[in-house]
């Protein structure tokens, strides 16, 4: 009771510009990206929705009509053990047409004895085995090299999809002329398995499903997920696949907005996807994802930003700089916070880390709520109860994500981390670091 | 002692024994059992006719004869382990043939030691084959022969089959499986699931088709850009450069390797890396997979001590040994007795039994085609006889095949349901799962109110009888 009265007196005590200034990291930039972004452009999308419901019904028409051929592909190393589950939920589809190619990448478990049982039993199309593992990015393009489909959809092998997924995911691509690729929802499959893995569940609706939502919508879209994407295969095709990761699915979408095609984000389309369940394994993946930012966008795409390459294009600049600047950039405002906290209101230290919390924890109950008004008929059982975690959500993002995050990007500026990454194979990654 | 002389041509050198010349059409049953067959001659076909001809007869003191061969010229490995003995012509030195001829006398002495009823035709072909390997007291073994049809053959007992018989190994298979020889792997092979002709074509073919015409070639990946396809995708004037970044390929292991082959097919264009495998028979032209094919266990086999005790004295009644399991089988004797009384009640009381006997004829041909199954099928009759038959009805095995029932208070009317049900039950499974016809004969006798008789009578009687029924066109 002290405290609440305390911190009411607090804020008495300071005028409204200088809590704007204690507190300027939320007031000055994840206030207007994040909340006030959300709020404009979540009810915009559901308006456009509302809007085209007739195209979308039209557009769902106009694919069964045609019934193109839909390759999906699913490489992987040591994935056997998920691919039944995953070849009887493509199965399961309400689009029927499609052709399924797996690639087992080098494995040494039985995934090459599951593969040729799937085979025999003629639920899968075909499949194909690299003997020495070449990678995610070379596995992927064997799989596109042998598939015959108008859309390539590339899961990972422990994805499950809920029945309409490939009709959801497809429909965009007869809804709007010049679309490239189109991004589903990820959400997360084994929620309940523990505290952590229900912290990722929030997490991926904030970030997939409301994030990309917004992206969408501001056309701004950067990454479509490994576990869940469709592409046009002569898009693909043109761009001779996918290129050596990590961070692959982010660069294949950039590649596709520079040759001026759309990158949609389909809500409806929804692919259940396993998370880590160990903080070591999220360290592990986070630091791999954090990586490839400063790969890709920094280095690799920073082409994308002048205004005198001659293939410039706004959305695609707004689309790096956005990375860049919320991403990467401000990632670091909070070490200058830090220091101003700690050197110049070191008395009030506490107070503004409570108020940061509820500040933080507020940001995180909008963007669930948005969520659940956006999709909530999409919304299992479980993914109703996770607003019980939000309370834990600022220490889960703002502590512990952004220092894995953080100690990442410095890896990589200053040690070029991802090249050395065990995730490529070694001789993968001697040739890139050579060219390099 | 004499010897029968089976010449292909007229034998130009003076044949060191006492013999009979005989025509190869002579050799038959008779009072005049040889001490040995001696074959002359030049041609592998000769020499295995002639030796399959003396290995068919009925005559357990004939068909176990030594074999001599005297060949002109060197005969085949497979020819050559038909015969007892085989000499070449320029070796007929009387010595050499005296000293060789003691081995024809061990057969002889182990012949005298069966005990078949005189002159009783031997028709159970695994008794006549396991009798002959007990009077050759050595190991049946296997050859590969590139003209036998099944590609490996037992020479030594091939004699007792007809050409490309596949009872050849499910006999020796029966013999293993009673306890009369113990086997030892030698090797397996595949045999056609139609003809058993190991004569088969290996063939790669599509999955998606079925074409055997694949074009095979590497995958090549390469490293800095991660494409990977077909070499043939990497091919630029005689140099490979990647299709998608344009560059040339430095060398395997430094920025490109090849980590796995792929087949195309030049037939519907579908690339695959483990193509479906295909038997073609050469001699049928059944096509399967090789999953499908039989794979033929081929073993060394030697004679157990049970072997030679059956060899001897003969089988236990396999049938008898299947039936046991689910029925009370009364021995012979016992039931001689309670057909006795059975007579006696009848006479005394007027009660109206009856009697059956059924024969299945052809349990040769039956053991000949399933092996080591038969038994499961044995079992199967055991059931229908249990479903047909009551807890008070008396059974008893005759010989080989026939089954006697005694059928206490079963007039003749109801004896003759329970017979058509168990005759027709029984030839259905037969044709179902043996895929032959069974010739089974039965017989009903009524057990006689008023007039004596001996039990013995009555089953003379009701064997007299046995005939097949007839079935009425559907």
């Amino acid at each position: 009771m002290n405290i609440i009265v305390h911190i009411v007196d607090w804020f008495l005590n300071h005028s409204l510009g200088q809590l704007i200034i204690l507190f300027w990291p939320f007031f000055f930039f994840d206030l207007p990206r994040f909340v006030l972004l959300d709020i404009l452009c979540v009810p915009i999308f559901l308006f456009q929705r509302w809007k085209d419901r007739y195209r979308v019904r039209d557009a769902k028409l106009a694919l069964f009509r045609e019934q193109p051929l839909v390759t999906v592909i699913a490489p992987g190393k040591n994935e056997g053990e998920h691919l039944p589950a995953l070849v009887e939920s493509i199965k399961q589809q309400t689009y029927k047409n499609i052709e399924i190619i797996l690639v087992d990448d080098g494995s040494d478990d039985d995934t090459l004895q599951i593969l040729r049982a799937l085979r025999r039993q003629g639920l899968i199309d075909n499949y194909f085995r690299n003997e020495r593992r070449g990678g995610k990015a070379a596995a992927a393009n064997l799989s596109l090299r042998f598939s015959k489909g108008k859309f390539v959809v590339h899961l990972d092998a422990d994805t499950h999809l809920r029945e309409d997924a490939i009709e959801n995911v497809i429909f965009p691509f007869y809804m709007q002329d010049g679309v490239g690729a189109v991004g589903g929802d990820v959400r997360v499959k084994n929620i309940d398995y523990n505290l952590l893995t229900r912290l990722q569940a929030l997490e991926y609706l904030k970030t997939i499903t409301v994030g990309r939502i917004v992206s969408s919508v501001l056309r701004i879209l950067r990454i479509i997920s490994g576990a869940f994407g469709a592409f046009r295969r002569d898009v693909l095709l043109r761009l001779k696949g996918w290129d050596v990761g990590p961070g692959l699915d982010g660069d294949i979408v950039l590649r596709i907005r520079k040759l001026r095609f759309k990158v949609l984000h389909e809500p409806t389309a929804i692919a259940y996807t396993s998370v880590p369940t160990t903080v070591k394994r999220l360290i592990k993946q986070r630091y791999r994802w954090s990586r490839s930012l400063v790969r890709f966008r920094l280095r690799r795409h920073r082409d994308m930003l002048s205004p005198f390459n001659k293939n410039f294009e706004l959305f695609n600049a707004l689309t790096v700089l956005d990375n860049i600047f919320f991403n990467f950039i401000l990632d670091f405002k909070w070490i200058v916070y830090l220091f101003q906290l700690v050197f110049f209101f070191r008395m009030s230290l506490f107070t503004i880390s409570v108020v940061n919390y509820f500040l933080y924890m507020s940001l995180n109950i909008l963007e669930y709520f948005m969520a659940r008004i956006a999709l909530d008929d999409t919304f299992n059982r479980s993914e109703k109860y996770l607003w019980l975690f939000l309370p834990l959500m600022p220490f889960y993002t703002g502590v512990f994500l952004r220092s894995v995050r953080t100690f990442s990007y410095l890896m990589e500026l200053l040690f070029k981390a991802s090249f050395y990454d065990k995730w490529n194979p070694w001789k993968v990654s001697r040739t890139i670091r050579d060219e390099n | 002692m004499e010897y029968f002389l089976i010449e292909e041509k007229k034998l130009s050198v003076k044949l060191p024994l006492p013999y009979k010349r005989i025509d190869k059409k002579e050799i038959k049953d008779g009072s005049r059992v040889p001490e040995a067959f001696v074959v002359f001659g030049n041609t592998d076909d000769f020499f295995e006719e002639v030796c399959r001809n003396i290995r068919h007869l009925g005559s357990s003191k004939v068909y176990l004869k030594p074999v001599i061969f005297f060949a002109e010229r060197k005969l085949s490995p497979r020819v050559s382990a038909m015969a007892d003995e085989v000499f070449s012509s320029s070796e007929l030195d009387e010595d050499t043939i005296k000293f060789e001829l003691k081995k024809i006398s061990r057969i002889n002495d182990a012949i005298r030691k069966i005990n078949p009823i005189e002159d009783e035709k031997e028709d159970d072909l695994f008794l006549r084959v396991l009798r002959f390997i007990f009077t050759r007291d050595r190991r049946v073994e296997p050859v590969r022969d590139r003209t036998s049809f099944f590609g490996i053959t037992y020479p030594a007992i091939e004699s007792f089959f007809s050409k490309e018989d596949y009872a050849l190994f499910s006999t020796l298979e029966f013999l293993e499986e009673n306890g009369s020889i113990e086997g030892e792997f030698f090797e397996k092979v595949h045999l056609c699931n139609k003809c058993h002709c190991s004569f088969l074509n290996f063939m790669e073919v599509c999955p998606n088709c079925g074409s055997a015409s694949l074009f095979e070639e590497s995958l090549v990946h390469h490293f800095p850009c991660a494409y990977i396809g077909p070499e043939s995708d990497f091919m630029k004037d005689g140099q490979l450069v990647c299709p998608k970044c344009s560059k040339k390929l430095k060398g395997l292991g430094v920025d490109y390797d090849k980590p796995a082959v792929i087949h195309k097919c030049n037939h519907c264009g579908f690339f695959t890396q483990e193509p479906d495998v295909k038997t073609v028979c050469f001699n049928c032209e059944r096509e399967s997979s090789p999953e499908d094919l039989i794979a033929q266990t081929i073993k060394i086999y030697t004679l157990t001590s049970t072997g030679k005790n059956f060899a001897i004295y003969g089988f236990e009644s396999p049938l008898l040994k299947a039936l046991s399991e689910q029925l009370n089988i009364l021995p012979y004797n016992s039931f001689l007795t309670l057909v006795q009384l059975e007579l006696e009640r009848s006479k005394r009381y007027g009660v109206e039994s009856s009697a059956i006997a059924f024969q299945i004829k052809n349990l040769n041909d039956i053991y000949a085609k399933l092996g080591k199954k038969t038994d499961n099928l044995l079992k199967e009759i055991g059931s229908l006889i249990n479903m047909a038959t009551r807890k008070s009805d008396i059974l008893s095995i005759l010989n080989k095949g026939t089954i006697l029932f005694l059928l206490p208070h079963t007039p003749l009317k109801g004896a003759e349901v329970v017979k058509n049900r168990l005759v027709i039950e029984v030839d259905k499974l037969i044709k179902e799962n043996v895929g032959i016809n069974p010739i089974t004969e039965s017989s009903i006798s009524e057990i006689p109110k008023k007039e004596a008789k001996e039990p013995e009578e009555l089953v003379d009687e009701l064997l007299k009888n046995l005939k097949q029924i007839e079935y009425k066109e559907e």
